[in-house]
C-alpha cells in the first residue's frame, strides 16, 4: 500500500517537473507594458551621461532584462516595409538619439505619434552603441518598447 | 538668356547627382538575421538596430551592432544567446569593417541592381576575422539597399556548443543582411 502511495507520489513530482519544463522552455519574453522601469530618465540626459563617462555608465545599466523609461522629443521615425516603427527620441540638433525598436504588438498606438511630440518610451535597454566612425552619432538602444502613458494623480 | 536658365539648370542636376554618386550614406535601422538551427527547433534571432556606414566613392563599409539588440521568439533561447554563447556583457558588440572590393563596377548615379563583393573583419565575441561575402547593392531613388548572405562558423569565434546541445545548434551559422541606406547629409 505504501508503495503504491509512493509511486503515485513520484509520478506527481515528475508530471509537475516536466510541466515547468514545457512551460520554461516555451516562455516568450514579457510584455514591456507590464513591467516596471528600472530607471526614468530624459533622452538627453542618458546621452550626456554615457557621452561623459560610457564605462562607468554601462555598468550603471548593466544587466540582462533592464527596463528604462525615457522621455524625450521624437526627432525620427522610422517605419520599415513589415510596419514595424523605429522612434528616434532626443534633440534634433546632436546626431546621438535614444533609438527605441517598438514592439510590434503595439503598433496602432504608433499612428499618432509626429515629429516633435515630447513622448515617454518604456522598453529592454540594449545598450549604447559609441559611433567608431565620427558620422553617425552614439545613440542608446532599446527593443520592445511601448508607449509610457502618463500616471493617473 | 533661357540657354543661361537651361545651362545652370543642367550644371545643378549634374552637380547634385555626382555629389550623391561620391556620397556617404547610412542606416541605424538595418537588419541583421542569423540561423543556426542544427536539429527541429529552430535557432534564430533578428537584430533591427544595425548601424551602417557606406562610402559611395571609396566602397569602404562599415556596420556595429549590439548584441542584446538581437530578438528571439523564445524568451530562454535569448537569455541563453546573452549569458551563455555570446556573453553580451563582456562582448556588448559586433562589427564588420571592410571594402566592396569591386566599387568601380557599380554606379550610385544610376538606378539598378549590382552584385557586389564584400571583403573585412568581422568582429564577435571579441575575436576578429577575415571574412568575404557575396552581395547585391540596388540603387534606388537617391537610396540603397545593400543585402547579403553569407556563412561563419561558431568556433571561429570561440563561441562554444555544449555536446549536450551538439545535435540542436549547428556550428555553421546563416547570417543575412539587409539594409535600407539613407544619404549622409553634411
Amino acid at each position: 500500500m505504501k508503495r503504491k502511495y509512493l509511486l503515485w507520489g513520484l509520478l506527481i513530482v515528475v508530471l509537475a517537473a516536466a510541466a515547468y519544463g514545457y512551460k520554461e522552455f516555451n516562455r516568450t519574453r514579457p510584455d514591456s507594458k507590464s513591467l516596471e522601469a528600472g530607471f526614468t530618465v530624459s533622452a538627453e540626459g542618458i546621452l550626456k551621461e554615457f557621452a561623459e563617462n560610457e564605462k562607468g555608465t554601462a555598468q550603471k545599466y548593466s544587466g540582462q532584462e533592464l527596463i528604462v523609461a525615457v522621455t524625450g522629443t521624437v526627432k525620427d521615425i522610422k517605419k520599415d516595409e513589415k510596419g514595424y516603427y523605429t522612434l528616434m527620441l532626443g534633440d534634433s540638433t546632436n546626431m546621438s538619439s535614444v533609438q527605441c525598436a517598438m514592439d510590434t504588438l503595439y503598433s496602432a498606438d504608433l499612428s499618432s505619434i509626429k515629429i516633435a511630440d515630447k513622448i515617454t518610451v518604456k522598453g529592454h535597454f540594449t545598450g549604447y552603441n559609441a559611433d567608431e566612425t565620427g558620422l553617425v552619432g552614439s545613440d542608446i538602444q532599446m527593443n520592445m518598447c511601448v508607449i509610457e502613458l502618463p500616471k493617473k494623480q | 538668356m533661357k540657354q543661361k536658365v537651361f545651362s545652370l539648370l543642367l550644371a545643378t542636376v549634374f552637380l547634385s547627382t555626382g555629389l550623391l554618386a561620391q556620397g556617404k550614406f547610412f542606416t541605424k535601422t538595418g537588419k541583421v538575421y542569423f540561423n543556426c538551427t542544427g536539429g527541429i527547433e529552430p535557432i534564430e534571432g533578428t537584430n533591427k538596430s544595425t548601424t551602417c556606414v557606406l562610402d559611395s566613392k571609396s566602397g569602404a563599409i562599415q556596420f556595429s551592432m549590439l548584441m542584446k539588440g538581437f530578438e528571439f521568439e523564445k524568451q530562454l533561447m535569448m537569455e541563453h544567446f546573452n549569458e551563455n554563447y555570446v556573453e553580451t556583457e563582456k562582448f556588448p558588440k559586433a562589427t564588420f569593417v571592410g571594402q566592396i572590393a569591386n566599387n568601380s563596377e557599380i554606379n550610385y548615379a544610376k538606378d539598378g541592381t549590382y552584385p557586389a563583393k564584400v571583403k573585412g573583419k568581422l568582429t564577435i565575441h571579441g575575436e576578429t576575422r577575415d571574412v568575404e561575402a557575396p552581395g547585391k547593392i540596388t540603387v534606388k531613388g537617391g537610396k540603397i539597399i545593400a543585402t547579403s548572405d553569407f556563412k561563419v562558423q561558431l568556433s571561429d569565434y570561440k563561441v562554444g556548443i555544449p555536446s549536450i546541445v551538439k545535435d540542436k545548434i549547428s556550428n555553421d551559422v546563416k547570417i543575412n543582411v539587409d539594409l535600407l541606406l539613407d544619404p549622409l547629409k553634411g
